[in-house]
């Protein structure tokens, strides 16, 4: 059902993650959020780390969940509210929440079906999910995923095709927003009625 | 954690309500204190200002 994944790297790599890693890109994200049909105030950045990215957005209610507490610890010293948590079994009531991003995270997450239907269900109706993730595909992605063995990491890509299926199989209006190397998958919950 | 999180936090393991205990208090920021489950009586720490909401089994120590 869940599991560790890398959470143990990220512990020990919090120190130097916000160094190494470039700032988010903004503008698929913000291109994402828009298609929100409510008011988006509580954005939770899902295996957001040191919430790097959902900084870069400036938004009323920001939330950093992971469940690496180095990670958190870095988030919580930049003023976010942080929770540490896993993925596949979310500590969020059902509906509260007006988006969720996921930010070249979804590949550590070893069940990443779980965690789009978590995020799923915290959505309130009209909210958006924003995931934001590398194509294996690409040159550059199949240097990525050998270079992530070599450290050891447990990561699984998805190409964008087979993520909109995976955030559609979870019951949210999908699209492919962007592609390339980083591409962008939007899904937004739509009402019952 | 800010107390306001409460309106949006739930038991990993069933999505029940949580009752918080705080023990230090910044304010509106929850520094130490804990949350517990009302339906599973499942206790998680608030440590440093971040609740540990990991499901026990995946908890470290």
């Amino acid at each position: 059902m869940h599991g560790f994944g890398d959470v143990r790297f990220f512990d020990r790599f919090a120190r130097a993650y916000d160094f190494v890693m470039p700032s988010a890109r903004r503008a698929p994200l913000r291109e994402g959020l828009a298609l929100a049909e409510r008011d988006v105030e509580r954005v939770v950045d899902l295996g957001g780390g040191t919430g790097r990215a959902v900084r870069a957005l400036d938004v009323d209610r920001p939330l950093v969940v992971d469940a690496s507490r180095g990670m958190l610890r870095r988030a919580v010293a930049h003023g976010l509210d942080a929770a540490q948590a896993d993925a596949a079994t979310l500590p969020l009531r059902d509906g509260t929440v007006d988006a969720v991003i996921v930010v070249d995270a979804l590949h550590h997450v070893p069940d990443r079906q779980a965690a789009l239907a978590e995020a799923a269900r915290a959505l309130a109706d009209g909210g958006v999910l924003v995931v934001r993730d590398f194509d294996p595909g690409t040159l550059l992605g199949r240097l990525l995923v050998s270079s992530e063995r070599v450290m050891g990491m447990d990561s699984t890509f998805d190409g964008p095709d087979a993520l909109a299926r995976l955030v559609a199989d979870a019951g949210l209006d999908a699209a492919v927003l962007d592609r390339g190397f980083g591409y962008t998958v939007a899904g937004v919950k739509r009402g019952s009625q | 954690m800010k107390e306001s999180l409460m309106d949006i936090l739930c038991d990993p393991l069933d999505k029940s309500e949580l009752e918080l205990e705080v023990d230090e208090r910044d304010g509106e920021e929850i520094i130490e204190g804990r949350l517990v489950g009302t339906v599973t009586g499942e206790v998680y720490p608030i440590e440093d200002g971040i609740p540990n909401l990991l499901p026990p089994d995946m908890r470290e120590e």
